[in-house]
């Protein structure tokens, strides 16, 4: 029974630990052309749905891909990366292209599957407080520069000098 | 005279345009020219 | 005998250099005013901040150097070279702030990218960014495209001859109209005509592509200002590819054609003049140099196979020359792929394309196409005169706008830059190698810089040397500036120390 365990818990890693880096995707493109592969990224940007299908682009923390799936495999991503949000972190398993002829040559991966690693979420602000009051003293400052500026001659006044 | 540099405005535009799509088009059939004589050979 | 600076020229210098720093304060009120839009409260306290600073170092220099006096040409060079530099230390202020920099250095650097309308970029989590950030990353170009300078003539300065040396030591030469204030204006209605246009065609496209409304329009904005600038920025780290869209990439080129003519150019065309776009040497320069090096990378790519169908030759192999040659810098692929799948002879038609540039007086950088022609020109005009019988006089005609001789002082000027930008695409290149990067590499990542192109191998990251990326903001500045005013304040410094 432990070994029975063991043995599938060894899979489960093994399986699901192989993702592979944009980077060597990119560097590695032709050997990689043509294979499946397993990649995992953050969604950032659009889901830009085409028809029965949609792009996305995965991030990795190093590079952007862009994958090809099924529309109903898009419908799964709830958020996507940007500055106001985190994106949904996907694994996807399918077939990687160095110069994906149906699309134009883009450098792709043909999605088969999709499983979710982590959900996003939105990122709410916190208002830095040190550049609040930054700003606030610059403000003074400023005013108080365009006061002197003002007193002393009228600012504004354009330079006038002979016409060319 | 502010019509007639109104349309004169709108033609130019069209000119650099068609001129931008033109060097487009050229650019893609010597690409299809390309591929048809690497096919060939 | 070389005089020392007087106190005049600091004032002059120093009060037109306040004017531009405070214009530059001015822009950068609207990625603030973005930010707020947007609910974007930090970034948009980063821009605040940097617009107060920016105006009071600008009030503060013109108060205290206010002058009546005209600028000579020496001042008037040198307060668009250290405008310039002033530009890029201030403009960094907000970027550095975001976190998304990973030094003041690297912000700098962006920004004088920027200016320049380079397109290099150091830029870390750039899909994280905030539209405010983005948008200022956008701006810069479309502000130091149409030059930095200008948009003060256009503001801040009335009837001023002394406006024209600064016209001029900005790299604009040609006065479209009288009054080099009005040439300010109409480049500018120029700009805003096509970016009205664009961001809607671009805007529409997105959408149609399934972007969201708010993001395809503002993208559409973004893509605009990078291309009609000749930058090469874009608001995702994919860069054009993140699009994966024939449609979005061919009106890309088309906007970048538009940003690499002359404004000259675009003058003539507008107000009815529409033969000059086949009459003009520059069209036809762009034409043969353009057939010349797309021929070069097409042979080079089919030796590689790495593009086998007519339209992923089209979209990947002449995208990247077109991208190249108009000096924009826009990709449709990742930086080492130019290393990994275009071999060394595509990459030498690419090298020379970015090399020869776009039209002078527009946004696009490299030797120029006025020049090219003008040295062919001459070249053709010496072979008449082997030929022809000695007593003989042989006059050479270019059509540039109107009808003109060629003379040597213009052959000579044209000869001197050209000189100036090979040895300035070789020194980046020796300094690229002195850190350990291959020949080929080195040689175009630092014509990129100097031709302001922005297309990168993969040198060009927030990891490579301190002293490489001072190398290329010190080209992408020269470059930018056709190298006259940086010499006259290189000049300038000299004479302060060694004048007398």
């Amino acid at each position: 029974m432990k070994t029975a365990i063991s043995l599938i818990f060894f899979c489960w890693t093994v399986c699901y630990a192989q993702h592979i880096s944009s980077t060597e995707l990119i560097n590695k493109a032709k050997e990689y052309d043509g294979k499946s592969v397993v990649y995992a990224g953050e969604v950032i940007g659009d889901v830009m749905v085409r028809g029965d299908f949609a792009w996305i682009n995965l991030n990795d923390g190093q590079n952007a891909i862009g994958i090809w799936l099924d529309k109903e495999l898009a419908k799964e991503i709830k958020f996507t990366g940007s500055y106001q949000a985190k994106g949904d972190r996907l694994e996807i398993a399918g077939v990687f292209h160095c110069s994906c002829i149906q699309h134009g040559g883009d450098m792709d991966i043909h999605a088969q599957n999709l499983r979710k690693i982590s959900p996003g979420k939105l990122v709410k602000e916190q208002l830095h407080t040190g550049k609040r009051n930054f700003t606030i003293i610059l403000f003074g400052i400023l005013f108080l520069v365009l006061i002197f500026v003002r007193h002393q001659s009228s600012f504004g006044d354009k330079v006038k000098l002979p016409q060319e | 005279m502010k019509i007639k540099s109104f349309y004169n405005a709108v033609f130019g535009i069209g000119t650099e345009i068609f001129y931008a799509v033109v060097i487009i088009l050229a650019a893609f059939l010597i690409c299809i020219a390309a591929y048809f004589f690497n096919y060939d050979s | 005998m070389i005089l020392k600076p007087q106190l005049q020229d600091l004032k002059n210098i120093g009060y037109y250099s306040g004017k531009i720093i405070i214009g530059v304060g001015l822009t950068m009120l609207v990625p603030a005013v973005i930010g707020l839009l947007f609910a974007e409260i930090n970034p948009a306290l980063d821009f605040l901040i940097a617009t107060e600073i920016t105006s009071i170092i600008g009030l503060i220099l013109t108060k205290l150097c206010f002058t009546e006096e005209d600028l000579n040409w020496m001042q008037g060079m040198i307060v668009v070279s250290l405008s310039w530099v002033a530009a890029m230390l201030l403009g960094a202020i907000p970027l550095y702030l975001s976190g998304h920099w990973g030094s003041y250095l690297d912000a700098c650097f962006d920004v004088m990218s920027g200016f320049t309308t380079t397109g290099l970029t150091l830029v870390q989590d750039l899909d994280h960014i905030s539209y405010a950030h983005n948008l200022w990353r956008h701006f810069t170009p479309f502000l130091g495209g149409q030059g930095i300078v200008v948009i003060a003539l256009c503001f801040f300065v009335k009837g001023v001859s002394g406006a024209f040396k600064m016209y001029v030591g900005e790299a604009r030469d040609e006065r479209l109209l009288p009054n080099v204030i009005d040439t300010s204006r109409f480049i500018w209605l120029v700009s805003i005509v096509y970016l009205i246009l664009s961001t809607l065609v671009l805007g529409i496209v997105g959408i149609a592509n399934g972007m969201k409304t708010a993001n395809a329009f503002f993208h559409g904005a973004c893509i605009f200002m990078a291309a009609f600038d000749t930058a090469g920025f874009a608001p995702q780290s994919q860069n054009i590819l993140y699009y994966h869209s024939l449609l979005f990439e061919v009106i890309t080129i088309v906007i970048m054609f538009l940003g690499a003519m002359n404004f000259n150019l675009h003058y003539h065309l507008w107000t009815g003049n529409r033969r000059e776009i086949w009459k003009n040497i520059e069209s036809r320069a762009l034409c043969i140099t353009l057939l010349f090096t797309f021929l070069i990378t097409l042979i080079g790519l089919n030796q590689v196979g790495s593009y086998p169908r007519a339209v992923i030759m089209f979209r990947k192999g002449f995208y990247q020359l077109i991208s190249g040659h108009t000096t924009t810098g826009y990709m449709t692929i990742y930086a080492r792929q130019f290393i990994n799948d275009w071999g060394a002879l595509a990459l030498a038609g690419l090298i020379c394309a970015m090399a020869f540039g776009g039209g002078s007086c527009s946004t696009a950088g490299g030797i120029k196409m006025l020049r090219l022609g003008i040295i062919v020109k001459a070249l053709q005009q010496d072979l008449k005169r082997i030929v022809s019988p000695e007593p003989a006089i042989v006059e050479q005609r270019l059509h540039h706008l109107k009808e003109i001789f060629l003379e040597d002082k213009q052959v000579r000027a044209a000869l001197l830059i050209t000189l100036a930008y090979l040895v300035l695409y070789g020194i980046g290149a020796l300094v690229g190698m002195f850190y350990g990067y291959p020949f080929l590499d080195s040689l175009f990542e630092s014509t990129s810089a100097a031709a302001n192109v922005g297309l990168s191998c993969g040198i060009t990251t927030p990891g490579m040397p301190a002293g490489l990326k001072l190398t290329y903001i010190v080209q992408m500045w020269a470059g930018r500036l056709e190298f006259m005013s940086v010499f006259t304040l290189i000049g300038f410094f000299i004479a302060a120390i060694k004048g007398r």
